[in-house]
């Protein structure tokens, strides 16, 4: 009668009836021993997890707008172009280089007109780059849309992107072939390439927006060949003197006024397109 | 809160969406039609990259025009045939997304991490997209969209490419999203959105011509939807006279659920409605 059961486990249904003397010596033994205390500061660390675990964590919406407010308005330039200069691979900018440095080694190793290949490569580096750079699909170009930086910011962004970087290429090899005597007055080496590089980028865009990136590249592509036929054809067909073909002073200024035109009329009407008016025929 | 209000939109002389009234607050939309119904119109003008030709589209009461670019900071939007640049890792084309989202660069990475873990695309981080499965594309289309944790998600046909279990994954994440925020999803099948969407519109060469709880819908066809075995020939009649939601093969003949009173000299037994008996007797017409 006075057993105590060694665990709660094994009392069952039926039992013997625990008697008070049980229930005294179980009291006694509990009295007996001291009770457990916690380790100091284990209630404030078990507090501060679990408060910590309840209080909810802040949206991503809430840290995106706690970031977005300590930005200022130097790095929009630079929200702007940092996805795109992501969007243009390596091997893009690698099989461009090697076109430019083959160009200018080419134009180097000529005595006279060292700049024609240049002037006459310069254009295509422009319509391939637009090309490559809004090669996306059309459902790829509708997500783009729908974004913050939507089509214009990432239209002007590509173009700057595409026409800077081929100034950076040829800006050296002009300062090379100036160097070495083979390409004429400097301002006037610049404007061969330049001029038509602007009005090429110009068509592409135009193009690229229009329909496609391979209608930019053939049309944009075309529109050079042709302006170089008809100076051609204009001049005897003397492709030997770089002059000839990529034409006076007057003819590049033409040409790179109406490139930077149809390159601001394009880029302000897709500004306009991205508008969303308040009521229709707005 | 979300609101069209008699928008309509035509690509040249052909009508696209004709004065839809349509109010989306929190919740699971699905928006279902045939091809050419005016569907991917619809999701192309809540994301705010097509202007109706009339009508009024406004977010919280303010018109969406003036406040275009908050518009898509808290929108996020899918389109059908989702084909992104297949030169790209899926980290690449999600950070690239996310730098047009205008995401902070140092949040990007978790973001990433843990949308790609929700779709169990963690693994394909750095995958070309071009080695990625159609299905695959079309969740990190899902988590390229979700990128900005944005109020509005439009998805434009997401389970199109999808196997059983992707298909089950996405309805689970759609669930939880439309648990805090409007996502409005389009299809026209079904059985891709029973059972999980809040709300169902029903468009129909550009009209609206239902829009509520799937459970409303089914109720309004109780009593009129009927199972009937039949054979050849009487099937050519019941396709003449009836609108036929499905027709099933087995060892007697054909099993047709048809919509309306069965024909009195067919042998016929009344079967609960579901939301494609609903779907297509409001969208198909008797070949008659």
């Amino acid at each position: 009668m006075d057993r105590i059961p060694p665990s709660w486990e094994d009392l069952r249904e039926g039992d013997e009836v625990i008697t008070s003397d049980v229930i005294k010596k179980v009291d006694a033994f509990l009295c007996s021993v001291p009770p457990p205390s916690p380790p100091p500061g284990s209630k404030t660390r078990l507090m501060s997890r679990l408060l910590a675990k309840m209080s909810p964590s802040p949206s991503f919406r809430s840290q995106m707008e706690q970031h977005r407010s300590t930005w200022g308005s130097m790095s929009s330039l630079v929200r702007v172009l940092r996805p795109q200069l992501g969007l243009m691979r390596p091997a893009f900018w690698l099989a461009t280089f090697f076109l430019v440095a083959m160009g200018t080694l080419f134009s180097w190793a000529q005595e006279t007109n060292g700049g024609l290949p240049i002037a006459v490569l310069a254009p295509f580096l422009a319509a391939v780059g637009m090309a490559y750079a809004f090669r996306g699909e059309e459902s790829m170009r509708e997500m783009e849309a729908a974004a913050v930086l939507g089509r214009f910011e990432s239209a002007w962004a590509r173009t700057l992107l595409v026409v800077a970087y081929n100034l950076l290429l040829l800006a050296p090899a002009t300062l090379i072939l100036h160097g070495s005597g083979t390409g004429g007055p400097l301002l006037f080496l610049v404007l061969s390439w330049l001029a038509p590089l602007v009005l090429v980028a110009s068509v592409g865009l135009y193009l690229v927006l229009r329909y496609d990136s391979l209608a930019g590249m053939l049309g944009a592509s075309g529109v050079w060949i042709t302006l170089l036929i008809l100076e051609g054809w204009n001049q005897s067909l003397s492709l030997t003197d770089w002059q000839v073909v990529t034409g006076g002073w007057e003819y590049r200024i033409v040409l790179l006024l109406t490139g930077i035109l149809l390159m601001v009329h394009t880029l302000r009407q897709l500004q306009k397109l991205d508008r969303y008016p308040q009521r229709a025929g707005e | 809160m979300l609101e069209l209000s008699g928008v309509s939109k035509a690509y040249g002389q052909l009508p696209a969406l004709c004065e839809v009234d349509l109010i989306f607050s929190q919740g699971l939309y699905a928006v279902l039609g045939h091809n050419g119904a005016g569907k991917t119109t619809l999701l192309r003008i809540l994301a705010g990259i097509l202007r109706p030709n009339a009508g009024l589209f406004k977010r919280e009461g303010r018109s969406v025009g003036p406040h275009l670019r908050n518009h898509r900071d808290r929108t996020g939007y899918l389109p059908q045939d989702f084909t992104p640049y297949p030169d790209l890792t899926v980290e690449q084309l999600l950070r690239y997304m996310a730098g047009l989202k205008n995401i902070p660069a140092s949040l990007v990475d978790d973001r990433v991490d843990q949308l790609l873990q929700q779709v169990w695309l963690k693994g394909e981080r750095r995958t070309l997209v071009r080695d990625l499965s159609g299905g695959m594309i079309r969740q990190l289309g899902l988590v390229a969209s979700l990128l900005n944790d944005p109020d509005l998600v439009l998805l434009d046909e997401p389970f199109t490419g999808l196997d059983a279990f992707a298909r089950q994954r996405i309805n689970g994440l759609l669930r939880e999203q439309a648990a805090k925020r409007t996502v409005i999803i389009s299809s026209h099948v079904t059985t891709d959105v029973e059972g999980m969407a809040d709300y169902v519109i029903i468009l129909k060469e550009g009209r609206v011509k239902a829009f509520q709880r799937p459970e409303q819908m089914i109720l309004r066809l109780a009593g009129r939807v009927w199972e009937v075995s039949v054979g050849e020939e009487q099937l050519a009649y019941l396709q003449r006279t009836y609108t036929l939601p499905r027709i099933r093969i087995d060892a007697q003949g054909y099993r047709v659920r048809i919509v309306g009173s069965p024909p009195a000299h067919m042998v016929s037994r009344p079967v609960s409605p579901q939301l494609e008996d609903v779907y297509l007797a409001m969208t198909e017409e008797p070949a008659s």
